[in-house]
């Protein structure tokens, strides 16, 4: 009876540490930086989701492999590296700047400049061409019309 | 305004527009789920795992290394791996020496798989922890590499591979790395 308790004790404690598949940080720092990467890197198989929001097997895995390579105090810098070393810039939603990715990074600075130095160019000039200065003759009639105009109402 | 500006401004916008359509028009058809290989042109990446037929034997990067190719990673639990079985099998009668990852299974169910549909593997490296998988950059089976001689991986051809596939990408490729002829070099 003492065995069979002890064996059932044993299998039900095995099952509860089954149950929590949590990670278990050595700091809050580190959690913090294991959220980071999840959130910055990008599930390989799904289009458009990263690794925290990711069920899918590989992004499980690569999880278990953010962790690890935490744990074994590599930096987020070199956890990057790795993975893009495997998977490739794809994996990452911070690709790193270099030909390839220049028109991502750069493009929409550079619609924002045009835009912006068209918008400029055109407001600038807007009034030298609308404003015509009056001739002294002009001048002339149209005090000449404004005064008859206040003359027959007066 | 000016002759000269009045044409700047509407060419600027349509050459943004035509750049814009040229750039995406390219990406047009293409499955956006493939993504290049971040490993072609590297070796092989080590590892040390026992062979699915002979578990006793430790299998190494260096088995793979003398002769052109074909590594193949399947599972079981993958349904376009059953689907491209028959493929490997035709390949494998060609005699196109292919290599298999078990990757992710059971050793006994796949074994009893190869036992059901036939053995196309030279030999099949256990990768249950899914380890080598993570080294390949494997991010969904089935997932086929062309390795040369030295060990080097040339190509990588993702999803369920047809007859079509076959003819199309791989044979030729598989046979300018037999004929010692260097392969186009595959870009991003």
């Amino acid at each position: 009876m003492k065995f069979f308790l002890s064996v059932l004790l044993m299998v039900s404690s095995l099952q509860a540490i089954a149950a929590i598949d949590v990670y278990e940080f050595e700091s809050p720092e580190q959690e913090q930086r294991y959220r980071h990467l999840i959130e910055e890197l990008r599930c390989p198989k799904c289009q458009n989701q990263n690794l925290a929001g990711s069920d899918a097997g590989v992004a499980t895995d690569l999880k278990n492999r953010t962790f690890e390579l935490l744990q074994q105090g590599k930096s987020d810098e070199e956890i990057r590296g790795y993975l893009v070393d495997r998977y490739g810039d794809f994996i990452t939603y911070k690709p790193p700047v270099r030909g390839s990715t220049l028109l991502l990074w750069a493009g929409p600075f550079t619609l924002l400049l045009v835009v912006a130095v068209v918008i400029i160019w055109r407001v600038r000039r807007r009034p030298t061409e609308h404003s015509v200065a009056m001739s002294v003759e002009e001048q002339v009639r149209l005090t000449r019309i404004l005064n008859d105009d206040l003359s027959s109402k007066g | 305004m000016k002759k000269p500006l009045r044409i700047a401004l509407y060419a600027v916008p349509l050459l943004l527009f035509v750049g814009l359509a040229v750039l995406l028009g390219s990406r047009l058809g293409a499955d956006p789920g493939v993504l290049p290989s971040a490993r072609l042109g590297q070796p092989m990446p080590a590892f040390s795992l026992s062979s699915l037929t002979e578990p006793d034997r430790l299998l190494s990067a260096d088995d793979l290394k003398g002769h052109v190719t074909v590594l193949n990673v399947w599972a079981t639990w993958c349904i376009s791996c059953q689907v491209e079985h028959p493929v490997l099998m035709e390949m494998a009668r060609q005699g196109v020496r292919i290599v298999g990852v078990n990757y992710k299974d059971i050793p006994e169910a796949a074994v009893k798989y190869l036992e059901l549909h036939g053995n196309p593997f030279q030999f099949t490296v256990v990768d249950d922890s899914g380890n080598l998988g993570i080294d390949l950059g494997v991010y969904g089976a089935p997932e086929t590499y062309l390795l040369d001689r030295e060990g080097n991986i040339r190509y990588r051809l993702v999803g369920v591979l047809d007859l079509q596939k076959w003819e199309a990408d791989l044979k030729p490729r598989f046979e300018a790395l037999q004929a010692g002829k260097s392969l186009p070099e595959e870009t991003e």
